[in-house]
């Protein structure tokens, strides 16, 4: 926590716009009072971290408006208030205080105000013990000066509860004993390792101290991470309390397990992979091996009865405290304290370091974009970068050619239009990020190294192990579910099994195939190398192509009556753009809006023209399935039931897509009603439902199978299959079956025969289009 | 291109050669259009996505194995009459 007030409490022009400053006067008012009634209790709190950014306002006579620090001094209050010590009692001592307290604060008509209190009560708040009195300073600021409220009205329960919980007044009372037992006087020179700060001054203490201080705990007391304001779970429910403001699914589980009463003993504990950050901290790193195990679980979100799945650790000790709701951590178990403050200033020295590093990598970054560019195939004459400002004719004489005939990748990959010094027909090489998703498809790689934090999953050490994940086929492997758990292999036939199960033979086929990859056309598909690797190899991303071939592969299917589903239609990514671009002028003008040619055709069942079904839509055809990309870079798996009048997404990230799905729910209603037969029964257009269907939490950790898993919730759907047996552990396989399967279709004499009856699309148009007219 | 740039080509602009491109995309999504040689390509792309119904950017063009870039003309990739021009999609998805 910074104790220097930002430069900007608001970004520029986000300031509020209030018509006068308010109440800042009163802290001048408020000094007085008590620098006259209790001077040492007013001295206390003015050394308080937080509140010393109050008293800095005032004496160097800064005229902020109180509203405007509210949010920001309560927002550091709060944190400051839950996660600086990370260690507090709770008990009889604690709820004693806060009742004595609020009984003296209540007056008989059941106000209290701090008029009151120093006008009619002095004396009697004299006689309050010390940590109470300090309270009631807090109290004060926080009413006077942070909210702004008038000392003669009423002072709120919930404000009372606020400084009834606030540790630091705990820590008062408790660092001397600390302090008595592990404190040391503080060296003035040292300054980077970990501190308790208490009410006399400062303490060096080491990691084993720490561990020494829980024997002073007795068998009555326990031992939360935190102190929560109302006693029981809620505070982890607190967005205040999380600064990230994500909700945690895995907190919510752990809540329900508990109040289950689980025996934990048994439980396996998720295990997530830390980023790993080497950093020359050899010092810190060498103190306590295990206390930085239990630094990190510190991290997790924890309740005072719950406590976070222990990140990496996969074992429980004994939870042996009597009586008392004592759940299994790890840290605590081996009788370690976490305080997450004494890290504060490990952590900053940290940060600063890795802003220094972002700096010289940003600027190492720039050099290159500035140096002279010198793709293979694009030559620029004078050796200038190209720029957004400097438009590609100046460039033209120098582009070569390609010799004619060669044949047309349709299967480039991103890597590959950079390394040809290609992007966007718009723009190309911008030198910096666009911001605008394909706006410069060259920019992807270095948009995620310019922009993913350093500490997030995405770090660059795996935005690195993206780009080199490609497997040579020499080197696949089938996947088998044995390889990862202990689990039997579930029989053939099983649900799951059918998401992933292919035979040897037929992966052998595939395997021989890839070491001799001869392109081979299904549908609209050109199944490639390329293609393939996308599929099988892990950390791949999957393209339109594939998703559009497998659209094809089931359309054929459902045609031939191959498989179970009928009554279904299969969509293409295609036609989930051009369903955008007709919803983007269908919106602004729904009453004039016409439906054009082609979204009929779509209606009517003759496109997409590879597998033409000819199948009406509400007449032949009950459901439609289909990829929706979304965000730039998100596939999710919609189904919309013409019958039921319902739209369903399927996205393995659990979000909500309804900004995504609505144009099937306003447009898809319209097709129908426009391709129905006349004098067929009543169809409204009235959007339909949009329905997020639920799926498992935390899925997709690669970040890179969200096709794979679109395509298997589709699956999942037509065979009326549970969707949650998709997950990450067999995602491999399934991504391996999706392989094999549209090699094996390449194989197949039926699609052959389909491919060689297929008849174009009435969208092949003789006529042609004079651009030159305007 | 700028409207600068458009009105400094206009002068002599009478007679210039013109080209009919095909540009195709998926489900036989065609169109043939007729340009001056020395136009950008640019305007041809924004034609055809709008005959095809998507938003620019969302097709990638190519010829011949190379992909087209906006400022390009059809002089300067040597095109002929009757040439055709892929339109594909590049939808990559992961996290």
């Amino acid at each position: 926590m910074s104790e220097e007030l930002p430069k900007r409490l608001f970004k520029e022009g986000e300031e509020p716009q209030v018509s006068q400053i308010n109440n800042n006067c009163r802290i001048d008012y408020i000094i007085k009072k008590f620098t006259a009634w209790m001077p040492k209790e007013l001295d206390v709190v003015k050394k308080d971290p937080v509140f010393a950014q109050i008293f800095k306002l005032h004496e160097n006579g800064l005229g902020y408006s109180a509203r405007v620090v509210h949010s920001f001094l309560c927002r550091e209050l709060v944190t400051y208030s839950f996660t600086s010590f990370g260690l507090s009692l709770r008990g009889d001592h604690f709820d004693s205080h806060f009742k004595s307290t609020t009984q003296v604060l209540r007056r008989k008509d059941e106000t209290v105000t701090l008029f009151d209190l120093w006008n009619k009560d002095k004396d009697s708040v004299k006689k309050w013990k010390n940590a109470d009195r300090i309270r009631l300073i807090y109290l004060a600021f926080i009413l006077c000066v942070v909210l702004a409220r008038d000392e003669k009205q009423n002072i709120p329960l919930k404000y009372i509860k606020v400084v009834m919980d606030l540790e630091k007044i705990w820590a008062m009372e408790a660092v001397p004993k600390i302090g008595k037992l592990c404190g040391k006087k503080l060296d003035k020179a040292f300054a980077d390792g970990p501190r308790c700060i208490n009410w006399m001054g400062a303490g060096k203490v080491s990691y084993q101290e720490i561990n020494r201080l829980e024997e002073i705990f007795t068998a009555e007391d326990d031992m939360y991470p935190f102190i929560s304001w109302t006693g029981n779970m809620d505070i982890i429910q607190s967005v205040d309390f999380r600064r990230d403001d994500v909700e945690d699914e895995r907190i919510k589980g752990l809540m329900e397990l508990i109040s289950a009463k689980n025996d934990f003993t048994q439980h396996v504990w998720d295990f997530e992979e830390a980023v790993e950050e080497s950093l020359d901290q050899p010092d810190e790193a060498n103190v306590n091996g295990e206390e930085g195990v239990n630094d990190e679980a510190a991290e997790t979100d924890e309740s005072d009865e719950t406590f976070q799945t222990p990140r990496g650790s996969t074992s429980l000790g004994d939870t042996s405290k009597q009586g008392k709701k004592r759940l299994p951590d790890r840290g605590m178990e081996k009788g370690s304290i976490r305080f997450s403050m004494l890290f504060e200033q490990s952590i900053s020295a940290m940060e600063q370091r890795m802003e220094k590093k972002m700096d010289e990598k940003l600027e190492q970054l720039e050099h290159r974009l500035k140096a002279p560019t010198k793709e293979p195939r694009v030559e620029v004459e004078d050796g200038e970068t190209p720029s957004p400002s400097k438009t590609t004719t100046t460039q033209q004489p120098s582009l070569r050619r390609s010799t004619r005939g060669s044949p047309v990748d349709l299967n480039f990959t991103q890597e590959e239009a950079s390394f040809r010094g290609i992007s966007t027909q718009g723009v190309e090489g911008l030198s910096q990020a666009s911001h605008v998703t394909d706006f410069d498809p060259s920019q992807t790689a270095k948009a995620d190294d310019w922009w993913t934090p350093m500490t997030s999953v995405r770090g660059s050490s795996k935005a690195k192990a993206r780009k080199d994940n490609t497997v040579q086929p020499s080197q696949w492997k089938k996947w088998s579910r044995l390889e990862l758990t202990d689990e039997d292999l579930p029989q053939d036939g099983s649900p799951q099994s059918s998401l992933y199960y292919f035979s040897e033979e037929s992966w052998q086929g595939f395997h021989e195939w890839s070491m001799k990859p001869v392109p081979l056309q299904i549908g609209p598909l050109c199944f490639n190398m390329t293609v393939a690797q996308r599929i099988v190899c892990a950390g791949k991303w999957l393209g339109n192509e594939e998703m559009d071939g497998f659209m094809f592969i089931w359309r054929v299917k459902t045609t031939l009556k191959r498989w179970a589903p009928t009554r279904v239609a299969f969509m293409t990514a295609l036609f989930c753009l051009q369903l955008e671009a007709a919803y983007n002028v269908f919106h602004p003008d729904k009453k004039s809006y016409k439906l054009p040619e082609f979204l009929l055709s779509y209606g009517r069942g003759e496109i997409p023209s590879h597998g033409r079904t000819n199948e009406v839509w509400g007449v032949d055809v009950d459901r439609l399935y289909g990829p929706l990309f979304v965000n730039g870079n998100h596939w999710i798996a919609v189904c919309v039931d013409i019958i039921e009048r319902k739209v369903f997404a399927f996205d393995c990230g659990g979000k909500r897509n309804r900004q995504y799905v609505e144009k099937f729910a306003a447009m898809i209603p319209r097709i129908v009603k426009a391709v129905a037969p006349p004098g067929s029964r009543k169809l409204h257009l009235s959007p339909y439902t949009i329905v997020d269907v639920p799926v498992q939490k935390r899925l997709n950790k690669s970040c890179c199978d969200c096709g794979a898993y679109a395509l298997k919730y589709l699956e999942c759907h037509l065979l009326g299959l549970d969707i949650n047996l998709v997950n990450d552990e067999i995602i491999q396989g399934c991504r391996q079956k999706i392989g094999v399967e549209l090699w094996e279709a390449t194989h197949d004499p039926v699609y052959a025969e389909v491919m060689k009856t297929y008849v174009p699309s009435p969208w092949e148009r003789s006529e042609v289009f004079d651009l030159e007219e305007d | 291109m700028s409207a600068a740039q458009e009105d400094d080509k206009k002068p002599g602009d009478e007679g210039e050669a013109q080209i009919i491109l095909k540009v195709k995309a998926q489900d036989r999504f065609e169109a043939s259009f007729r340009m001056k040689r020395s136009a950008q390509l640019i305007k041809l792309m924004n034609a055809s996505c709008e005959r095809f119904c998507v938003d620019f950017n969302s097709f990638v063009f190519f010829f011949d194995g190379c992909r087209l870039l906006a400022g390009q003309t059809p002089d300067d990739l040597d095109m002929k009459d009757g040439d055709e021009i892929e339109a594909v999609l590049n939808l990559r998805g992961g996290p």
